[in-house]
């Protein structure tokens, strides 16, 4: 390869660290600490806070307005411009020529187009946050704390399917200890989050994952299997039902909230709600759907669902289901064509559907689906269904396990480990020891971006064993300096000994890391939590190693060492 | 001229050597055990809070009364021959404790105040409601003015050892999660007991309130650790594979027995020295499997690499001598990779504390058995390996060098 070709890939790569890296360093140095706190709540929250900024607002510049008419827009308000403008032009008017309060509040046609303005410039603002915080290199328990939950074994619910049995108390912790597998594999599905879960008293588990306190999240892990079902939809009663109660929602449901139906709804029918999520991602009831209470298909036929956009660029679900279930739908979608269907989650309708065409293998399903509950429901087919249903008993934020003072001192210990990495090798390689440095910085910073882009939760021991895999990475540069040594003590030139010396290392550092990654690998994937965690951080360290050192060093040396023997370049401080 | 460091010579010392500390380990392995931490044995967890105590209540008269807290509002609930009568005792209109103290002791109640507090955030702990007695209960509320930081609840508790505590909610609420291992046949009493009366002596048993108390299970079930032996054993048998493909058989055979014996004598140090076993325990036995093998593998190409030169020069293998002389020629490198491993890794032995100092304890040893097996085992073994298997005979290509540019 060309050098240029060699110096475009290096840049390509350090690039794509970069932006591997992007998200990280956004929300650990440019996103507001205040930002932080409010999109930790649950989207509840976030809707009541945003309503709450927007009326602060409102009156901030009202009352503004009142005492200074020409006073300049507050910093905090700038962003309003862009509404006003577009307010402005929706009317058909001009854009003023200086922006005061006065004239940025009188674009707005209303008060409430102007609390409207504020409430979704906050609503966004948080909810890219919260966004950004579930997609960035975490810190661990230990050094950060988390979401600490306590769900406790639902004995009625298991009762109710079990003919009234009620588990004994050995029974009951057999089967929460199964619960807490099938919790370990949902939360930790590639080994990354490094939760903490434990049987608690007989009846309880406690489970404390890294990163902010939201309640969707555990929503998400507690779901249960076989909750999705397809079902025919009866239009002409969905029509009735929605006409009496829509305007009356109180009539709709009884004190448990589970909605009442009408007497009018023949046997064999059952009411459901049909929920859509609004901006903030709250379920909020759209309207009442009967439905036939015969199970078409249920969850246990899906092999895989996967979020993807349809046409008009809404999620939707690509169900794939098993050969058993697909000649189930065909035989059912044919025979009923023009009816509409609808797809039940956890007792709510998500979706409601035409059936156009006979279908078989594979279901499109474009409805109220969010990209999150697409993929927490694939997890959830990917693992098995719950021996014992959990309920969440209680969610609280928890600090570090480890103190401030522990954390730091430990940090300090890790950063001096690095420096002395670096400083060995000048002082013993010389000017070829700052080239193995700078591959080496170069491999930890790749590092990191990869563990970033996996949200890799970041443990003092994770980042102890970072500097480790590095003091190992740099390995492969002694084996390659001591080759060009001996190269240039058996009398070959330098540009010579340099080639020679990458040449001869390659298998062996090939062979040595070949062996790591192999046993990497295979811990990746038969090995759970920690070890899985580990085994990652190995195999991505050792295989950036291989790139950085026969790839980066190579190249480094290249523009130092030529083949007129007019430049070379030094292997030890003395010169000969 | 003196003769060069023969590393064969010394392989039954070393092989004894190891042999003997191995079986240490598994001597005291049935003898006593791991010292299992709280991530692979059971511990007791509490929740406390510290609050100061508003007053104490006590009641002798007709029936029974009960004093319940929820939602930090108080309630006075007497079951008597004349009926049930129930009194909520407002924060809004008795603002403080003594207003409290002396609204109950209105309703028949015997209340001495200690401390005069806001009355909005009255705690409720273990054994709420309570049911009143001539024995005093005592009635605590939480203030932002508690003077005890989470490093005070670490440093009272520090005779325990590695007792895990965790603020829980806002940090000015002062509530506390403690964590640690129990012994075997400890009870969830003798646990609170060492836990309480460490507290006490630093904030006043009065000041604390228990909010919650359990004991939890393991963070590691067995089934975890079996999967994780057998993930072990598999990428054995699969290196195993990789080394005799690559090379030959005796160098795989020896290297995976050098593997087994840095991950035993991992296991075996960490059962000398009493050492915790935790999560980072299994972390540091990973980083080490790696760690070694590469070391060995780098060893052993060198002494492939001597053999087909030796056989491409049409003379007389020594197997012995050319795996002596590879260990030599190697030696700067072993010694700058251990070098360079080790301080990285020293310092946080030396200066952190805790979990992460023992994870570095354990790496620092892994890193000195694993150059060490390198470097003495490993060759040994091929000593005898190659006599089984031999490794001195033409293979049919091999590549020489080759560049990725």
């Amino acid at each position: 390869m060309k050098k240029t070709g060699r110096v475009l890939l290096v840049l390509l790569v350090i690039v794509v660290a970069a932006l591997l890296l992007y998200p990280t360093i956004r929300w650990y140095f440019f996103v507001p600490e205040s930002t932080k706190t409010a999109a930790a709540g649950s989207n509840e929250n976030i809707r009541d806070y945003s309503r709450g900024q927007a009326s602060r607002g409102v009156r901030a510049l009202t009352s503004l307005l009142q005492e200074d008419r020409e006073a300049a827009i507050p910093e905090d308000f700038m962003y309003l411009r862009k509404d006003a403008e577009a307010a402005l032009k929706e009317r058909g008017m001009e854009r003023p020529e200086e922006w005061t309060v006065y004239t940025l509040l009188s674009a707005f046609p209303s008060e409430s187009a102007l609390f409207q303005a504020i409430e979704d410039h906050t609503r966004s603002q948080l909810l890219d946050a919260k966004k950004l915080s579930g997609n960035v290199l975490q810190l661990g328990l230990d050094l950060r704390g988390g979401m600490s939950v306590v769900l406790e074994a639902d004995t009625a619910s298991y009762a109710a399917s079990h003919d009234g049995e009620v588990p004994s108390g050995s029974e009951l912790t057999a089967m929460l200890q199964d619960d807490i597998d099938i919790l370990t594999s949902r939360i930790d599905q590639f080994g990354v989050s490094e939760p903490d879960i434990r049987l608690q008293g007989s009846d309880q588990i406690l489970v404390e994952v890294p990163g902010e306190t939201d309640p969707e999240r555990v929503d998400a892990f507690l779901r249960g299997r076989g909750s999705l079902t397809f079902q025919l939809v009866d239009s002409s009663l969905s029509e009735r039902v929605n006409r009496d109660y829509m305007d009356n929602l109180s009539r709709a449901f009884d004190e448990d909230g589970s909605i009442i139906a009408p007497s009018y709804i023949p046997s064999g029918y059952t009411v459901a709600g049909y929920y859509a999520e609004d901006e903030y991602g709250i379920e909020e009831l759209q309207s009442f759907v009967v439905l036939r209470s015969e199970v078409v298909l249920d969850g246990s036929h899906l092999v895989s669902a996967r979020m993807e956009r349809d046409q008009n660029g809404r999620p939707a679900v690509n169900f794939r289901l098993d050969s058993e279930g697909a000649d189930i739908f065909y035989a059912f979608t044919s025979a009923n064509i023009g009816e509409r269907l609808a797809v039940v989650m956890d007792g709510r309708v998500k979706s409601v559907a035409t059936i156009n065409d006979a279908i078989s293998g594979d279901v499109q399903l474009s409805g109220s689906f969010t990209e999150e509950e697409a993929q927490s429901l694939a997890v959830i087919l990917r693992t098995s269904s719950l021996p014992i249903d959990l309920i969440a008993v209680s969610e609280q934020g928890v600090g570090a396990t480890l103190g401030d003072d522990s954390v730091r001192i430990a940090m300090q210990a890790i950063a001096i480990g690095f420096l002395l990495v670096i400083l060995t090798m000048i002082i013993y390689y010389g000017p070829a020891g700052i080239i193995a440095d700078v591959a080496l910085l170069l491999n930890l910073v790749m590092m990191v971006a990869v563990l970033s882009a996996l949200h890799f939760t970041l443990t003092l021991s994770s980042i102890a064993g970072l500097v480790l895999t590095l003091g190992m990475a740099i390995d492969a540069n002694v084996i390659i300096y001591e080759r060009i040594k001996e190269e240039m003590a058996a009398g070959a030139d330098c540009y010579d000994s340099v080639s020679l010396g990458f040449g001869r290392a390659f298998w062996t550092i090939m062979d040595s890391n070949v062996t790591t990654i192999i046993a990497a690998i295979v811990l990746s994937i038969l090995g759970s939590s920690t070890v899985k965690g580990f085994a990652n951080t190995l195999a991505i360290g050792v295989a950036c190693s291989l790139f950085t050192s026969l790839f980066v060093s190579h190249l480094l040396f290249d523009f130092f060492v030529t083949d007129d023997g007019r430049r070379g370049v030094w292997l030890s401080w003395r010169r000969k | 001229m003196k003769r060069p460091f023969d590393v064969l010579q010394y392989r039954t010392v070393a092989m004894g050597a190891s042999g003997l500390f191995i079986l240490a380990g598994i001597i005291l392995f049935f003898v006593l055990g791991f010292n299992t931490g709280i991530d692979f044995g059971s511990g007791y967890s509490e929740r406390i809070q510290i609050a100061p105590v508003g007053f104490t209540v006590r009641y002798e008269g007709e029936g029974t009364a009960v004093l319940s807290v929820s939602d930090g509002v108080i309630g006075f609930t007497r079951r008597s021959a004349a009926g049930t009568e129930e009194h909520l005792l407002d924060p809004s209109e008795y603002p403080s404790s003594a207003d409290i103290a002396a609204a109950l002791s209105a309703l028949g109640a015997e209340t001495e105040v200690h401390s005069v507090l806001p009355s909005a955030n009255a705690v409720s702990g273990f054994g709420f409601p309570a049911t009143l007695s001539s024995e005093p209960v005592r009635v605590n509320f939480s203030t932002d003015t508690v003077d005890c930081t989470i490093e005070d609840v670490r440093e009272a508790l520090s005779p325990l050892g590695n007792a895990n505590v965790q603020t829980v909610g806002a940090d000015d609420e002062a509530i506390y999660q403690i964590r640690i291992a129990v012994e075997d046949g400890e009870t969830q009493n003798d646990a609170s007991g060492k836990v309480n009366a460490l507290l006490a002596a630093a904030f006043g048993g009065e000041n604390i309130v228990v909010l919650q108390s359990d004991f939890v299970g393991p963070k590691f079930s067995s089934s975890l650790f079996r999967d994780s032996i057998l993930a072990l054993l598999i990428a054995l048998v699969l290196i195993l594979g990789y080394v005799a493909v690559r090379f030959r058989f005796a160098y795989a055979a020896s290297s995976i027995l050098a593997l087994f014996h840095d991950v035993l004598a991992m296991l075996s140090f960490v059962l000398i020295f009493r050492l915790e076993v935790s999560s980072t325990t299994i972390a540091a036995v990973l980083t080490i499997i790696g760690y070694s093998i590469n070391n060995t593998i780098v060893i052993f190409d060198r002494v492939r690499e001597n053999v087909k030169a030796a056989l491409e020069d049409g003379v007389k293998v020594d197997v012995d001598a050319l795996v002596s002389l590879s260990v030599r020629q190697s030696l700067t490198r072993t010694i700058m990779t251990s070098l360079t491993t080790l301080v990285a890794i020293v310092p946080l032995a030396v200066l952190g504390s805790g979990d992460i100092k023992l994870f570095a304890i354990n790496l620092t040893w892994g890193i000195i058995a694993g150059a060490y097996s390198s470097n003495f085992l490993a060759p040994a073994f091929l000593h005898y390996f190659s006599r089984m298997f031999p490794i001195d005979i033409e293979k049919k290509k091999e590549e020489e060098e080759y560049s990725l540019v």
